[in-house]
């Protein structure tokens, strides 16, 4: 259990670093391991939603023409 | 004096082009009921005294001259402290950008300027527009002008409280979740976010780029209308403006709702959220048996559930954000208020492969409001789930600041207004949304105009605390 634990904040620690964010994480830890938990539970997206699928995102190759 | 600071727009408007309201006198009320109330509700963090005497002083020469330039000349107006204005901080209530000042004016700036109107000063917001209310910053966090202990919403809230207490009779604010409707809502005053691309963001500090909008925050619909007038249209500096012909918002303003086609999304506080606010139920309850007695066809309509349209602007907004602040974050922790520091971390760890869905998922989204349009003239939906909790109270401020239905339209792109629907038994304003198609503003404030009108909330003035009175507190 406590190796767990020690496991989990090493992965908190890495995973700040290599977002640099070594000082938030000395400031405030709870915040960052919070950022971590929502980057690993994004929201409800529906069902069989693929990026495949779905339609593209828009980009104009000239948007002045377009905007 | 008083009556001067209540005079709305239209009202200044009509006596300032016919010579029987001076601009000088007019800035000089305001600029005396800002001293007297802003050291209790501190809606402003810069008072530009100097250049409101300035500006009011040229209008008025100008005007005496014979050359009246419209609604808005002599006319004060105040700005969320994120707009640029030449020579001035641009401070987003941020110890980060204390010392930074502007060398040119916000776009939106400059058509109020060309317009010759009358600046004040620059208002409170939570800070970078995205953090909630704190009292860890350097300037003063802006009060609920109904309860001086509760927050006003944000987080354009200084722009909220300095219209409902007759500081200002024109603000703007952006809006990127809900930011100009929240503070709208909390402080019983009109608050518009207009169709993405309507107005320039140019020389705004941004929130997140795809979803961020600049709205005007006033006490009546008709003003509301004037101000958009003012600053919407094409420009080129910002590369999400809309070209397109601009619509005359105030023609028809006054054409009333009979007849009109609208939409309620119910589900959205009936089935999709759990514990909303009785009183903010019933406020809307009678405001659409207010539309139905006007002469509206209303009805129930179903849009995707409401954690599908947060969930989607929550990743594009927290990644946008992050990408906004990334340096400092990683350099300066430290001069972010705590709750600022917590929301924009938020962002550092989506990965690139959830933002891309979720702007793929609000194509879907954007389709599935435009064909619900198709049915209906325009929606109605709530606007906040709950009252405003108290100022300080972090806890209640984090457990309540998305309990909101107005992210849906920063989605869509369309416009939405806020508009009061009541007040509670405690006396806080109740609001709710009414959202259109695309660049259809018109009826939004049409729809707005006919229900506020009926209603007469926006005549209601919140009770005033002196500074003797806030001391004793």
């Amino acid at each position: 259990m406590a190796n767990d634990k020690t496991d989990e904040a090493e992965k908190i620690r890495v995973l700040a670093e290599w977002r640099g964010l070594g000082r938030a994480l000395a400031l405030a830890p709870a915040s960052v391991t919070g950022a971590i938990e929502r980057g690993r539970r994004i929201g409800s997206f529906p069902d069989k939603f693929t990026a495949v699928t779905e339609p593209a995102t828009r980009f104009a190759a000239e948007p002045e023409a377009d905007a | 004096m008083t009556e001067i600071a209540h005079l709305t727009i239209a009202e200044a408007a009509r006596l300032i082009r016919t010579r029987e309201l001076s601009p000088v006198d007019y800035t000089e009320a305001l600029l005396a009921r800002i001293a007297e109330l802003d050291p209790v509700y501190h809606a402003f963090i810069a008072v530009t005294a100097d250049i409101a005497r300035a500006e009011a002083k040229a209008a008025e020469a100008e005007i005496g001259r014979g050359h009246y330039r419209g609604t808005m000349h002599g006319v004060p107006y105040a700005l969320k402290d994120i707009f640029d204005v030449a020579g001035l901080p641009t401070t987003c209530h941020s110890k980060l950008r204390m010392h930074h000042r502007a060398t040119s004016d916000a776009s939106a700036v400059r058509r109020l300027r060309e317009a010759g109107a009358v600046l004040l000063g620059k208002l409170a917001l939570h800070e970078f527009a995205n953090g909630g209310p704190t009292l860890a910053l350097p300037w003063e966090a802006a009060r609920n002008p109904w309860n001086r202990d509760l927050h006003p919403g944000g987080s354009s809230s200084g722009s909220g409280t300095a219209a409902a207490l007759g500081m200002a009779p024109a603000t703007l604010g952006t809006d990127t979740g809900g930011s100009v409707r929240n503070p709208a809502t909390c402080c019983g005053v009109i608050g518009m976010k207009p169709t993405y691309g309507a107005i320039s963001r140019a020389g705004v500090f941004p929130l997140a780029f795809s979803l961020d909008h600049v709205g005007p925050i006033t006490r009546t619909v008709e003003d509301n209308a004037i101000l958009f007038q003012a600053i919407a249209g094409h420009d080129p500096a910002d590369p999400a403006s809309a070209r397109r012909a601009h619509v005359d918002c105030l023609a028809d303003l006054k054409a009333g709702v009979k007849g009109l086609r609208i939409g309620v999304i119910a589900h959205f506080y009936e089935e999709d959220m759990t514990n909303v606010d009785a009183e903010q139920v019933a406020g809307i309850a009678g405001a659409i048996a207010q539309l139905e007695a006007l002469g509206a066809d209303v009805k129930p309509i179903r849009l995707s559930p409401l954690s599908r349209w947060m969930d989607c602007g929550r990743v594009i907004h927290y990644a946008e954000a992050y990408a906004i602040h990334e340096h400092d974050l990683q350099e300066r922790p430290q001069d972010f208020a705590p709750i600022t520091l917590r929301r924009l971390l938020g962002g550092a760890f989506i990965p690139a492969s959830e933002y891309v869905k979720a702007q793929q998922l609000r194509t879907l989204l954007v389709e599935e409001y435009r064909a619900a349009l198709g049915e209906v003239d325009a929606l109605i939906t709530l606007s906040s789930f709950d009252l405003p909790c108290r100022i300080g109270d972090e806890d209640a401020i984090a457990r309540t600041y998305e309990r909101q239905c107005r992210m849906p339209f920063n989605v869509a792109g369309g416009p939405a207004v806020s508009v009061p629907t009541g007040f509670s038994r405690s006396g806080i304003p109740l609001a709710m949304q009414i959202a259109g198609r695309a660049f259809d503003e018109a009826t939004v404030y049409r729809i707005a105009w006919a229900y506020c009108d009926a209603a007469g909330w926006s005549e209601r003035r919140p009770p005033i605390a002196t500074a003797k009175q806030a001391a004793m507190a």
